[in-house]
């Protein structure tokens, strides 16, 4: 795979955790930082997700994923949709007037 | 007949409940927009979903029709005024370029935008309901079907108890 170079300036306390990442994990310290940027990438879409600020398609394209993947990995989680019962009540009054009985 | 579009997130749902034929027997045909097909086929079979290879069947089956939006320009407002990506901002253009009697969905920020534009969306438990109601499925498997729904966890308990007791009571 092709890869391309990022540098970044990295505080002490930054420059510490990923050292003890790369111990715990046995990682090289350039493998653990991958790492922990596609978790973090991961972990600010579903935050984002979670608290209702992007749609979950939004949410499954920022953390690079397929929808139906992304879904599993929430629900896995424990997170549930911010889905209301008032909303899914309209809903069911919406379907309700157009196919009836 | 009921015109329905939907958008990625109900098909998927509906899928893993094993009623995508319910869904086609309830409303007749169920239309999708593009960006819906490539989200759910495309990007599932990359991960080799079983909800991707069933909902290509019914494609390829003429169940499920797939058509392509009209308008980009409204499609990037819809995204960026109320963050939804290709496939939300698609199934809600569909919706009124077809002039669609329903769309459907099970994300909570497509669902805010719907109630915004006065789009008459649906939800799965809704759906599972009113499949008892017009009689496509019993009440013992209606009821099957909700608590497959609550092991997948998308929706929260007091919304499946609500329809649980709808169910038991209709």
């Amino acid at each position: 795979m092709m890869t391309n170079v990022i540098s970044i300036r990295v505080n002490k306390r930054l420059e510490e955790l990923i050292k003890n990442l790369a111990v715990e994990t046995q990682l090289d310290q350039s493998d653990a930082l991958r790492e922990v940027m596609n978790n973090g990438i991961v972990f600010i879409a579903i935050k984002g997700y979670a608290e209702g600020k992007y749609s979950v398609e939004k949410a499954a394209a920022m953390a690079g994923m397929p929808l139906s993947e992304f879904m599993d990995l929430t629900t896995s989680l424990g997170i549930r949709s911010k889905i209301d019962l008032d909303d899914v009540l309209a809903g069911s009054d919406n379907l309700k007037s157009q196919v009836g009985k | 007949m009921v015109t329905v579009v939907c958008e990625a997130s109900i098909i998927i749902l509906i899928s893993k409940l094993d009623m995508l034929d319910t869904f086609i027997d309830v409303f007749g045909i169920i239309t999708i927009p593009e960006a819906v097909r490539i989200e759910v086929v495309d990007k599932g079979k990359s991960t080799k979903k079983m909800d991707a290879l069933l909902v290509e069947k019914r494609i390829s089956d003429g169940k499920i029709t797939v058509k392509k939006i009209n308008d980009s320009t409204e499609k990037i407002k819809l995204q960026n005024d109320f963050n939804l990506h290709d496939g939300e901002a698609e199934s809600i253009i569909l919706y009124n370029e077809i002039n669609a009697n329903l769309l459907g969905t099970d994300d909570y920020r497509t669902i805010k935008t719907c109630r915004v534009q006065k789009v008459r969306y649906f939800s799965t438990p809704a759906f599972v309901y009113q499949s008892v109601i017009s009689g496509h499925i019993t009440k013992e498997i209606a009821l099957l079907k909700l608590d497959k729904l609550s092991k997948i966890g998308w929706y929260k308990d007091e919304i499946l108890e609500h329809f649980k007791k709808l169910i038991q009571n209709s």
